[in-house]
């Protein structure tokens, strides 16, 4: 206290202290300055509540504006003046800054500093000629800071106070972005103020597409700053406003701003409490115009969320009907999703069967539908009541069922039936509210979704993407071969004089090849300039498939490759060739695809955990057919860079190996290429024939190289020695035995293999049997 | 390969109208790839056969079509052989010359 009486003391000794306002002047207006002052007289100057406020206005005010106010200026109620001082200031500032920023465009960065340089010192000598008992000026960042208004003494705009212009919004829907043609993320509606000028002004528009398909304001860095910010920024500009199924009180705004003036005044606090009372604020002002009334489905705040003996829904489920506002339309076994509205017309709706609907959509929506009724539609995607405004009918009236699709695994409908605008009738839609209302409800009891940047919720049909994926895989792969380009007609053979003759002579002898003797005249026949197979024709033979008369030539050529045509052909025309032990089913002959089969499943046999659990049914025509059917052995032919017999005793479990040339390959890869076979021919069997595999069940086969058989050294004849290996093995190994053979016997019965196929095979097919 | 269950029934071995579409899978043992064709009922396979050889890049004379046991002919067609929609044909590559 003695230091403060002291103060006036110590002022009065500095020079030019009466010029300049002191710190009594600034702080201690009450207090008295005498030295007579007593205690109690300070205490209360100090602590009496009257002068309290006036002291904190004025520190307010000094801190603001310390060398223009005075003392004595300041009062409770200037509020209205300090906001304009504090303009002024901005305004001082903002054209500070500007004549800052074209200096710095006018000059190059040396002068710049230079003049930075000159304004520090400046301010230092300026800072240096302070009276001590002054205090410094606030110096505000380049950017205004936001400031804190009072709502209650918040003056609006000039421009606000002109009569208002009653105006029209046009409702835009950009191009949606290129997707499926399911239903989209997010749908996007602009809405554009009008002057009220032209009739139409509700047509529809189409702008550009916005760049930021996940920001509700594309204009603005943020929505809550759009919505509230100065009410004229939103008049004098349009502004986008994206409909996301979330975020459908977007539209309550626009209609606010489009009906009804802004009365009041939006401060800067943006809390989420205060943003959602705003926005209650805006939804209750966003009541439809009188006129408008009739076209309007009960979708605001009227028709809330209700189950269905009309109590509010209460909780979490009314907070998923909100969540599901806009996204899907769910009928009675359907689901529609309007996914857009393009032009006057209904597009892209898609209709989902009943398996698909995602029963915690209906479930949940299903407490505002009444059960059992005949209504159709649970909700449509009319989130943007400026849609229904404008009578765009959404398909959800009794129309349905022309865009139901009565297959439960349909797809989708990919571009539904338009339905024009000008057919839709006001009746209509009024007699339809009932069986929309309570489902596009974001107002009322329910709590108002705050409107934030945020990315949009995954579409609730995702269930149906995944049930039906493999559907629309098959649709997407399907290749449609047409039917208009036939293949060319071939021309039929006829045989010629000498085929005749040889096919005569043919005929006389009785299966030369079953006796191992050779038919020498025919031998002749083919050996003399191969006159009857001069012609190159095809023969589309019942059992062997195709062939040509080069396929014969090669057969009979010795050391000539053998191909596996060739096995199969051979193969085939030996089952069916029914000897006495393949009628008692005893042996089967099997094609060379039997071991690609295996070869080709070797991959999925290694990596299946349960191979027992592997099916094989591509093999159960080859082991049941009645011809090869597989009971206890099985000849067929391997061939991994030459041929090798296999005789398959399936009773035994064992392999044998009938091996032209034993000494090619040594026991390790042979043991590799058997491996597979080895192992998966149980499996087979078990899984085929189950009555063959009881004896050794699913124990690997085990398997031996035959010796003492016919090493053919030569190229190109092992396949054909392979298979007369496998047929002496079926038949018992009948003389000369399999060791008997000789090179020119292989080529014998090569010649041999070639005319036996043609009496057997291509002679039935242009002479008849009986002459 | 596999036929359906349903191909003895009387309803598969009904006459197909000239116009009559069918789908059909070709399977390929060794890498396990499917496809799929849609073809008239009374459209040769060769056409079948060619247009998969095209696609998969192969030659025509090198596969093998296998449908329930058997080799398929190129002058086949579905209605021939009783096929019916989503029936399986397995390819198999021949195993070469030697």
């Amino acid at each position: 206290l003695l230091a403060f009486r002291q103060i006036p003391a110590l002022l009065a000794k500095l020079k030019h202290t009466a010029e300049l306002p002191t710190l009594l002047d600034i702080s201690g207006v009450d207090i008295p300055t005498h030295g007579s002052v007593s205690l109690a007289d300070v205490h209360d100057a100090e602590f009496s509540t009257s002068n309290t406020n006036a002291r904190r206005t004025r520190k307010k005010s000094v801190v603001l504006n310390a060398t223009t106010t005075s003392p004595n200026e300041q009062s409770n109620d200037s509020f209205s003046h300090q906001l304009q001082q504090l303009t002024q200031q901005l305004h001082a500032l903002t054209e500070k800054h500007n004549n800052l920023e074209q200096m710095s465009s006018k000059h190059n960065l040396r002068n710049l500093s230079s003049i930075r340089l000159r304004q520090s010192r400046k301010k230092k000598a300026s800072s240096s000629q302070l009276p001590t008992g002054a205090v410094p000026t606030h110096t505000f960042p380049p950017t205004p800071p936001a400031i804190r208004l009072n709502p209650s003494q918040w003056t609006p705009p000039a421009t606000t106070s002109a009569p208002p212009i009653s105006p029209e919004y046009t409702l835009h829907r950009p191009s949606p972005p290129a997707k499926t043609n399911f239903s989209p993320l997010i749908s996007q509606y602009g809405v554009e103020r009008h002057n009220n000028q032209g009739a139409d002004a509700r047509d529809y528009v189409h702008p550009s597409t916005p760049t930021d398909v996940h920001t509700s304001f594309h204009k603005s860095p943020s929505t809550i700053e759009v919505i509230l910010q100065p009410i004229h920024a939103l008049r004098q500009n349009h502004a986008i406003i994206t409909c996301h199924p979330q975020a459908a009180s977007h539209n309550v705004v626009n209609h606010w701003l489009a009906t009804d003036p802004p009365s009041t005044i939006l401060p800067a606090e943006l809390s989420d409490n205060y943003i959602q009372s705003v926005l209650k604020e805006l939804s209750a002002h966003a009541a439809p115009p009188t006129g408008e009334t009739a076209l309007h489905p009960k979708t605001d705040t009227t028709t809330a969320a209700k189950s269905s003996n009309g109590q509010p829904l209460e909780g979490p489920d009314k907070e998923q009907v909100d969540n599901n506002v806009g996204d899907m339309a769910v009928v009675d076994k359907a689901v529609v999703d309007m996914t857009a509205v393009e032009g006057n017309s209904v597009e892209n709706t898609t209709i989902l069967g009943s398996n698909d609907v995602d029963c915690s959509v209906v479930d949940s929506q299903a407490q505002c539908e009444e059960r059992g009724t005949t209504s159709k539609v649970l909700y449509s995607k009319v989130m943007d009541r400026n849609i229904v405004d404008k009578g765009v009918q959404s398909d959800h009236h009794g129309n349905v069922a022309d865009h139901m699709l009565v297959d439960k695994d349909a797809v989708a409908v990919k571009s539904a039936k338009k339905v024009p605008l000008h057919s839709i009738s006001a009746d209509t839609l009024k007699a339809n509210n009932d069986s929309v209302n309570m489902k596009t409800t974001v107002e009322g009891n329910s709590p108002i979704p705050v409107l934030t940047e945020q990315t949009p919720s995954p579409p609730k049909t995702k269930l149906y993407y995944r049930r039906n994926a493999r559907r629309i895989v098959l649709e997407e792969e399907t290749q449609e071969l047409s039917n208009g380009s036939p293949p060319p007609t071939r021309q039929s053979h006829f045989p010629s004089q000498m085929e005749t003759l040889l096919a005569y002579a043919m005929r006389k002898k009785t299966s030369p090849s079953r006796q191992y003797g050779f038919p020498i005249n025919t031998l002749l026949l083919l050996g003399s300039a191969y006159t009857p197979f001069s012609n190159n024709s095809t023969h589309y033979t019942k059992d062997c498939g195709a062939f040509d008369n080069n396929f014969l030539l090669e057969l009979a050529a010795s050391k000539s490759w053998t191909s596996t045509r060739h096995m199969e052909v051979l193969m085939a025309w030996l089952r069916t060739k029914q000897t006495s032990m393949e009628e008692e089913e005893i042996i089967s002959f099997c094609d060379p695809s039997l071991i690609g089969y295996f070869l080709a499943k070797q991959r999925k046999f290694s990596a299946a955990k349960a191979p027992k659990r592997l099916r094989w049914d591509e093999l159960r025509p080859i082991a049941e057919a009645p011809g090869s059917r597989w009971v206890k052995d099985m000849q067929t032919l391997y061939e991994k860079k030459y041929w090798v017999g296999l005789a398959i005793n399936i009773s035994i479990g064992s392999i044998e190996i009938l091996d032209p040339l034993p000494s090619l390959k040594d026991k390790r890869k042979i043991a590799t290429w058997m491996r597979p076979i080895c192992e998966m021919l149980p499996y087979a069997v078990n899984s085929l024939c189950t009555q063959a595999s009881q004896g050794i069940g699913l124990t690997p086969y085990v398997w031996h190289v035959v010796q003492d058989i016919y090493v053919n050294a030569r190229t190109g004849d092992c396949g054909l020695v392979a298979i007369k290996f496998m047929e002496m093995h079926a038949a018992g190994d009948p003389e000369p035995h399999m060791f008997g053979l000789t090179d020119a016997m292989v080529d014998d019965f090569r010649k041999q293999y070639a005319m036996d196929l043609y009496r057997d095979l291509v002679i039935p097919l242009y002479f008849n049997p009986t002459v | 390969m596999m036929r359906s269950s349903s191909a003895t029934s009387f309803a598969s071995k009904r006459c197909r109208a000239p116009q009559e579409t069918i789908i059909l899978k070709i399977t390929n043992l060794e890498d396990g790839a499917i496809d799929i064709y849609k073809m008239g009922a009374h459209v040769h396979l060769k056409k079948l056969m060619l247009a998969y050889c095209q696609r998969r890049n192969l030659d025509y004379r090198t596969l093998r079509f296998i449908y329930n046991g058997s080799f398929l002919k190129p002058r086949q067609t579905p209605a021939q052989l009783l096929m019916q929609n989503d029936d399986t044909i397995v390819t198999l590559m021949e195993r070469g010359t030697a």
